[in-house]
């Protein structure tokens, strides 16, 4: 249905269109362009309902509200007119919805801050944490692929099977996201990679909060590709344990889950040898150099 | 100052004459070659678009040329040009490359903080002097646009092979030194000569392809792999999209023409893409129903891997082709692409258009 070139989660985004089409009655695929002043989601996304509506397939009709708040959150009304149109409701249920939805909204960041994956969040669970976990890891990338245990295949759940506490990007307060941020000279100008790299770059600065950092980015990417870079060259710089995985819709587990052993046995080797001596670069010369 | 600049088409030409005539020392990198892509492609990050990898290999072999400032530009999204620099810079800083980046960000609230943001190139010059040479470079942009687009539509009925290729080597070399606007009107008179020497066979009535696409792709003919020759010495007219002056007077330098061009492209994109997704997602949209309207034999659109806003219109231009009936062709090109397989299907593209006029003329597929 789709091109090849795209990303996984534009084609699992149209899995699901595909999927459920027969079910029901409408499909709401909003175009989203921007939910914050100055910064876009991205290029994919704010073509989707229109690559959607070309792709030669019966669908229900298509509810694609454009969201656009570069300049400002008083755009949302077009929206809420458009939905107005759509559903032939007045304007009062419509925004009775919005503000509904909008309390909703900021109940799921409170509980994401407080440590839940939106997955426990919706199914009203308990934060799983048990006593024993010594080693804490960042897994940072965009919502539609760390929480997809489809697409990252059950990483969250691999890591946890491991020993590691995993702390996700939207667990971290927006002001510490600000913080890390600062380091970079441009502000960004995508709102999902703004989170990664601020995230990446506050652990980076503070390094007693985490023991290392996953960076978790679908294959084709075009944030990813620049920022992932970025978060790498800066953990590098650092010596901070830093893993980039790129995934696609071929990718296997297995060789997921082997590289995520070795890279949370680096981890705790590190935390075993105080002298911190790591097998990798200048490290190992200095070592080979002596003998 | 020793100034360099990313390559794109024949911006240098454009650049350094600008450059030169502001009163700096240019050093452009060398021309694009196999080893400014392995240089860039090396150091950039894997998943990147091909111009990035391209611009990182220029900066590296043009600070090997002794360049020690860069100029390129910048942009606030939503295609990751606009944070090339930021990236760039830390590959460079890693690699040891001593290059200062000069990064011209668009202006944030108001046109008139355009001056500041140029401040770093126009030290010493009176803005009248900035001015003249600005109106300089978009003269010298015009005059190589119009040599180029005259040239494409006749490599197709060359008489002689290559003859068009080689006029245009010509036209580089004298334009490219011109600094006056009087010895530009001379050197583009004769070029013009020249360009009017070529033997011409009017024989046949060639096909037509259009090429849309990312800018980068289009302009320049050694990572698109000379796409405009090639088709060229198939026999083929190319209609290019996008020449540089076009860009510039989209987005840099106010024009009524291009405006009122602009809101066609987006009004003939309407039923297939709302609006804007970045880059040139949209216009390559646009321009596909607008040639596909004027009846070209056929569409190309170029563009780099995983370049975003052009996967969008990949996706939306098989609705393109359905409604007006046009094949529509996408090259993806990144630093592994190869001449021969560009080659084979350029030719099985051509062959097929050849077919459909010969069907359509009411012969066979075959032409027997």
């Amino acid at each position: 249905m789709t091109v090849d070139e795209t990303c996984a989660p534009v084609k699992i985004f149209f899995g699901h269109v595909l999927e459920l089409k027969d079910q029901v009655d409408c499909v709401l695929a909003p175009r989203y362009i921007s939910v914050e002043r100055r910064a876009y989601l991205c290029p994919k996304l704010m073509g989707l309902p229109d690559m959607l509506r070309q792709c030669n397939t019966q669908l229900p009709p298509l509810f694609s509200p454009s969201i656009d708040l570069r300049r400002g959150q008083l755009a949302i009304v077009a929206a809420l007119l458009e939905a107005r149109r759509f559903f032939a409701r007045g304007i009062y249920p419509i925004t009775r919805a919005y503000c509904r939805s909008l309390q909703e909204g900021r109940r799921l960041e409170r509980q994401l801050i407080a440590g839940l994956t939106p997955e426990e969040a919706f199914h009203g669970q308990e934060r799983r944490r048990t006593p024993g976990r010594r080693f804490r890891v960042a897994l940072l990338g965009h919502p539609y692929n760390i929480y997809d245990p489809t697409l990252s295949m059950n990483l969250m759940e691999h890591l946890r099977a491991l020993g590691i506490d995993v702390i996700t990007a939207e667990m971290l307060a927006s002001d510490k996201i600000a913080l890390g941020l600062s380091a970079i000279e441009k502000e960004l100008f995508w709102t999902l990679s703004k989170r990664v790299l601020g995230a990446g770059l506050y652990y980076l600065g503070h390094p007693g909060e985490v023991d290392g950092i996953v960076v978790l980015s679908s294959f084709g990417c075009g944030l990813e590709s620049l920022v992932g870079d970025l978060l790498e060259r800066a953990a590098r710089k650092r010596e901070f344990p830093f893993m980039l995985l790129n995934v696609d819709e071929h990718s296997g587990e297995a060789g997921l889950v082997t590289r995520v052993e070795a890279f949370i046995d680096m981890i705790k080797g590190r935390s075993r040898h105080a002298d911190y001596i790591s097998p990798h670069g200048d490290a190992l010369a200095g070592v080979a150099g002596t003998t | 100052m020793r100034i360099t600049f990313p390559h794109m088409g024949t911006l240098w030409l454009v650049l350094q004459a600008l450059l030169e005539n502001l009163g700096h020392v240019v050093v452009p990198p060398p021309t694009i070659s196999s080893r400014t892509i392995a240089l860039g492609a090396k150091y950039s990050p894997e998943c990147v678009c091909l111009p990035f990898k391209v611009n990182v290999g220029n900066f590296i072999e043009a600070a090997e040329r002794g360049a020690d400032t860069v100029v390129m530009a910048g942009g606030t999204g939503p295609c990751r040009l606009g944070f090339y620099a930021t990236t760039q810079r830390e590959i460079l800083s890693e690699l040891g490359v001593n290059l200062k980046m000069i990064v011209l960000e668009p202006p944030r609230n108001s046109i008139l903080e355009i001056s500041d943001i140029i401040a770093p190139l126009t030290q010493g010059s009176s803005a009248l002097d900035v001015l003249r040479n600005l109106h300089f470079a978009l003269l010298l942009c015009n005059a190589l646009d119009r040599v180029e687009r005259r040239l494409s539509s006749m490599r197709a009925m060359q008489a002689t092979p290559r003859a068009c290729d080689a006029v245009w080597a010509n036209a580089l070399e004298l334009l490219g030194q011109v600094r006056t606007t009087t010895a530009l009107r001379q050197a583009e008179n004769r070029v013009n000569t020249l360009v009017g020497a070529v033997p011409i066979s009017k024989s046949h009535r060639p096909l037509c392809v259009a090429v849309v696409g990312e800018i980068y792709m289009v302009l320049e003919p050694s990572v698109n792999l000379d796409l405009e020759k090639r088709l060229g010495e198939m026999g083929v007219v190319v209609e290019r999209s996008l020449y540089l002056s076009d860009w510039l007077y989209a987005h840099l330098i106010p024009s009524t023409r291009a405006l009122i061009h602009a809101r066609r492209v987006r009004g003939k994109a309407r039923p297939y893409l709302r609006g804007f997704v970045g880059g040139h997602g949209l216009e390559t949209v646009g321009k596909s129903v607008l040639y596909a309207e004027q009846g070209v034999d056929g569409i190309i659109q170029v563009m780099p891997l995983t370049c975003m806003p052009e996967i969008v219109a990949q996706s939306i231009l098989p609705a393109v082709s359905r409604q007006y009936g046009v094949p529509i062709m996408t090259l993806v090109f990144d630093e592994h692409s190869g001449e021969a397989g560009l080659q084979t299907r350029l030719e099985a593209f051509v062959d097929m258009l050849r077919a459909r006029r010969r069907l359509a003329q009411g012969g066979t597929v075959g032409g027997g």
